[in-house]
């Protein structure tokens, strides 16, 4: 688990080049200068608003969200978030470009406007980052994850809330590398009930379930298994079960046997079609005996030569 | 929250603080002198959260007065949870009813309604003296919060009776009183015998008969909660006797 821990926190941040310390410099004296937001620097550039918004503002007439919002301080400081008001610095985040057919453009950057004080608050790797690095050049960038994750992320620092309408469970992969990255478990927590509260798509389920399975991220497995067994008549019939590791499907199994989601006869023919893709038979001597913990929830299966489940 | 922590550490030990606010509050022991309490805090947390803090702090006076923010309209018990919830979105659990006033008042005034819908949260967790649920009734009824009038509707059932005993329910205003009788009747754990006699005790200690006709026409406004109330010719409520039970029961 640590190293895949060190693996995810390598990738997510790189730091400053040190060609910026000509710059860094003279921002140090332009910082001490500062007597409040209104000395901010003019020729910060204001982003665009973000993806966020854009969705939001694409509610069609009628929706429950539709009128103006309740004057709360928490809809006030996303709203100052997205628009990107008195930022001193920035996040960026590479992203694909609109024209990837051109090849003059190789590289695009999402860019969220932000302030120092939110990001040092949020964990000492932040504070080191945009505080303490000597490197520090009013830009943090954050690599190996999406900007739709990075911007939920930052929408959690500022309001201590998920709310963003992008959460979606494809998502959980690079939220779980910003949590580690950034020891922000409180991020998945909240990822994960806001994950609660939406319709899932099926398809993406299983792999969710076996990442958070596999690192041990409870809350997202805890809604992972309660649609698992909720939806057990569809999601026997997903590719992405016959994918799952051993472990894994072991303990949805169990979960549907206990909760009679899903009939035994069924589940032995996923067991079957499961051991024909993935090949674990007599021979496969790693898997096998796992498989066989499996097997032994339903009685009177019997086997055949190769290994292979005999259904009767 | 290892977050709110960080943030809580920021507002207590004001490192890298860029402005301040001073609350004042007149010294009990010193009549007409004035003791500022100084919280140092940063501009993006205020601005972020409120207009009326930005406005603050945008004004050119902020930056003449050394980016000092100075208020006195509620105590500074009340500005430190308001600063609290800026930074941490949490209601301290120290925060007591006493506050009820204060706090409605700084939620209204720098429009942060979900910091009131906080505190009412701990408040409904809190054990409620029995003088203070009128009061705060009273609070809620003020300042028309649907939210916490509900609240204060849970916490009166249970005291029901003491309620109507307590000398604070004869100060209500009438418009008060109705919201009151329309509560502990619909609960009806209290007879209407029991509503109606509080009610005339009250209308005998307002002395609310025809010297002022438009109270007199709230009152009887209440008493339609009860169905058919007679008044006497003075316009005293009648409080018809309590039915005995019959030979059968």
């Amino acid at each position: 688990m640590s190293d895949s821990e060190k693996e995810a926190a390598g990738k997510a941040h790189l730091g400053s080049n040190n060609r910026w310390s000509d710059l860094e410099e003279e921002e140090e004296g332009e910082a001490n200068d500062q007597g409040g937001i209104q000395n901010l620097r003019p020729e910060l550039v204001v982003p665009r608003t973000t993806a966020a918004s854009d969705v939001e503002e694409n509610l069609p007439l009628g929706s429950p969200s539709d009128g103006s919002k309740r004057a709360t301080s928490r809809n006030r400081r996303l709203e100052y978030f997205r628009s990107g008001a008195d930022a001193d610095c920035q996040v960026h985040v590479l992203s694909n470009c609109p024209q990837s057919d051109e090849p003059a453009v190789s590289v695009c950057y999402k860019k969220f406007g932000c302030h120092r004080i939110f990001l040092a608050t949020a964990s000492d790797k932040l504070e080191q980052d945009v505080y303490q690095n000597k490197d520090w050049n009013g830009v943090l960038q954050i690599n190996g994850v999406s900007p739709e994750s990075v911007e939920i992320f930052l929408e959690f620092i500022y309001t201590f809330e998920v709310t963003s309408p992008l959460v979606q469970l494809k998502l959980v992969g690079d939220m779980f590398i910003l949590s580690c990255a950034y020891n922000m478990p409180e991020l998945l927590r909240s990822f994960a009930e806001k994950l609660k509260e939406q319709e899932l798509p099926l398809d993406g389920i299983f792999p969710a379930f076996d990442l958070a399975f596999r690192h041990n991220i409870i809350d997202v497995e805890r809604v992972c298994i309660e649609k698992i067994i909720e939806e057990g008549a569809s999601l026997i019939h997903e590719p992405s079960l016959m994918k799952l590791p051993v472990y894994a499907l072991n303990y949805a199994i169990q979960h549907w046997l206990v909760a009679d989601a899903v009939p035994p006869d069924e589940l032995i023919t996923i067991l079957k079609q499961y051991q024909e893709i993935n090949e674990i038979t007599f021979a496969n001597t790693q898997k096998f005996p796992h498989f066989t913990k499996i097997i032994k929830y339903f009685p009177n299966v019997l086997l055949d030569a190769e290994g292979f489940i005999n259904q009767n | 929250m290892n977050c709110k922590l960080r943030r809580l550490d920021l507002l207590r030990n004001g490192q890298k603080s860029d402005c301040e606010l001073h609350v004042s509050q007149p010294d009990k022991l010193k009549e007409g002198k004035r003791c500022p309490c100084i919280f140092r805090c940063h501009q993006v947390m205020l601005i972020s959260a409120s207009a009326e803090f930005e406005r603050l702090i945008r004004d050119p006076e902020f930056q003449k007065n050394k980016r000092v923010i100075s208020v006195d309209d509620a105590s500074p018990t009340a500005y430190e949870a308001l600063l609290l919830y800026i930074y941490t979105y949490e209601v301290c659990n120290a925060v007591t009813i006493d506050m009820c006033g204060d706090l409605m008042l700084l939620a209204e005034r720098y429009e942060m309604l979900d910091f009131i819908d906080c505190y009412i949260d701990k408040l409904a967790h809190q054990e409620w003296p029995m003088e203070v649920v009128l009061q705060v009734f009273h609070l809620a009824s003020e300042h028309h919060h649907p939210a916490l009038m509900d609240l204060v509707a849970k916490k009166i059932l249970p005291v029901a009776t003491q309620v109507l005993m307590d000398n604070s329910f004869l100060k209500l205003s009438v418009k008060e009183l109705k919201a009151l009788m329309i509560i502990l009747k619909k609960d009806g754990d209290l007879s209407d015998h029991e509503l109606l006699t509080s009610l005339k005790n009250y209308q005998d200690v307002n002395n609310l008969r025809y010297e002022d006709m438009e109270q007199f026409q709230q009152l009887v406004e209440v008493t339609q909660l009860f169905g058919h109330v007679l008044f006497e010719v003075d316009g005293t409520i009648v409080v018809p006797e309590e039915e005995k039970p019959s030979p059968e029961e």
